[in-house]
């Protein structure tokens, strides 16, 4: 339970990390398009630990809804992040198309198949997917770039990205399969493997955004 | 039990899909990064071929001007000298002429004096016992003595060494420019400073002569020279000049 706490302590303490650092340089975010994550890392940490103190108050409420409002809310947020870059430009339009699509799929199915409510695997699997591809087709047009200075300038997405790219697969896949895994109960230092492999990434994830952040302020 | 198997059947076919995905653009990713690599290297090759081309062509350059300067110098005052000389001696008569003969002393003492001048200012050698900065100052007071030009130095007094090859190649491009203002500047004041500044040395010559439009005046073998060693050397040149205005060459080498 130690393990447990101290892990979502730093996970928590991450994020607010993300955030200040995201604040203290948000002319540099700004220069980059990336002051949207400002508003998205504060939703998080704001999220995060209303949940914390909902698990340890009330462990038998569910926080699905939660969820499943967060992740079509974090697809919207890189989609406009990824589609504002210059250097994203013929992208644009794929990533619109499919954060509008996930958009959709989320009403159809919260609407017409089943409630809010209740956990859906294959939305959590997409989100994981779209976002990815996002972060991916950035390093894509990143690898190609030309021009030294603009490589320089880029750099901190490049950080961003990397941890996305991380993040997010093995997140959704865990996710995924945690009903599935959750049955054999695989304990490492406390925890469920299912809910560590994401905790732990998530970490290095918001590592990657603050360390991104920096590199904003310091690459002028 | 029949809905949680097909479930679990879509789920692993997402997954495996989701981590293809993922390997393909890995491997797509590397594939770029190593493309991206090569041509760098490819570019770094090419750009090392062109700088030792360059080097070399500069240092052709900058043999043959002082092959030139050599002729000059052999033609225009030692020749002159011991043609006076050879003149003297033709006339000379069966009585002893003092006069003559004194002035032929003379002659000859100013065509060593200019030989051993050639020979000190050409020898890598005399420039590496003094220091190019003592060679300089040598240069000037050779100037000043001739009372064209009235001549400032300031020299910090703990300036780092450049090295050796450094040392020839800045006390060559000094000579270059004292000469420029000599022939073209008409300048009746040279100011020569030397120091040191954020860990490089920078030296300066500022001339108050009839100076150049750097827009119209065509780049000369001078300016070009000048050019030339300065990127040999690994120096910032930066010449600022306008009609009337005399000249400011600032040469900034770092240490």
């Amino acid at each position: 339970m130690v393990v447990v706490t101290i892990l979502y302590s730093v996970y928590t303490a991450v994020i607010l990390l993300g955030l200040i650092t995201a604040i203290t340089f948000r002319k540099s975010l700004k220069t980059r398009m990336l002051s949207i994550l400002i508003i998205f890392l504060l939703v998080t940490f704001i999220q995060e630990s209303i949940l914390y103190l909902y698990r340890h108050y009330i462990p038998q409420h569910s926080n699905v809804v939660v969820y499943n409002i967060y992740r079509p809310f974090s697809t919207i947020i890189f989609a406009i992040l990824y589609s504002r870059i210059p250097i994203m430009k013929p992208m644009k339009r794929i990533i619109i198309s499919i954060a509008g699509f996930y958009l959709l799929a989320n009403a159809v199915v919260y609407l017409f198949i089943h409630s809010i409510f209740e956990f859906n695997g294959y939305l959590g699997l997409l989100r994981g997917l779209f976002i990815t591809s996002f972060a991916i087709f950035f390093l894509f047009r990143y690898f190609h770039l030309d021009d030294p200075e603009k490589e320089n300038f880029w750099k901190p997405v490049v950080w961003i990205s990397t941890g996305i790219v991380l993040f997010y697969p093995a997140s959704s896949i865990s996710l995924v399969f945690q009903k599935y895994l959750s049955e054999f109960t695989i304990i490492v230092a406390g925890f469920k493997l299912h809910q560590l492999i994401p905790q732990v990434l998530s970490i290095f994830m918001y590592s990657c955004f603050s360390y991104a952040f920096y590199l904003c302020k310091k690459i002028a | 039990m029949q809905k949680n198997s097909i479930e679990l059947v879509l789920y692993v076919a997402f997954t495996s899909l989701f981590v293809l995905m993922l390997v393909i653009a890995a491997v797509l990713l590397f594939r770029i990064y190593l493309k991206r690599k090569n041509t760098l290297l490819r570019e770094k090759e090419r750009m090392s071929i062109q700088f030792e081309q360059t080097l070399l062509n500069s240092k052709l350059e900058i043999q043959e001007q002082t092959f030139t300067h050599i002729a000059q110098e052999i033609h225009d005052n030692i020749g002159q000298v011991l043609s006076l000389v050879r003149l003297n001696l033709n006339t000379l008569g069966p009585v002893r002429d003092e006069q003559k003969i004194n002035l032929m002393d003379q002659l000859m003492e100013k065509a060593i004096s200019d030989l051993r001048h050639l020979s000190h200012s050409l020898d890598a050698n005399v420039i590496l016992q003094s220091g190019w900065v003592n060679a300089v100052k040598n240069l000037l007071a050779a100037i000043q003595k001739t009372n064209t030009c009235k001549v400032w130095i300031t020299i910090d007094e703990e300036l780092p060494s450049i090295g050796k090859e450094k040392s020839i190649i800045l006390y060559r491009m000094m000579q270059e420019i004292i000469n420029n203002i000599l022939k073209h500047a008409e300048a009746s004041e040279i100011a020569f400073t030397a120091a040191k500044k954020n860990g490089s040395v920078v030296v300066a010559i500022v001339d108050n002569g009839k100076g150049f439009d750097k827009k119209s005046v065509a780049k000369g073998a001078g300016l070009q020279n000048l050019e030339n060693r300065a990127r040999m050397i690994n120096a910032a040149l930066i010449i600022t000049s306008e009609p009337g205005k005399g000249t400011d060459i600032t040469i900034s080498i770092k240490v």
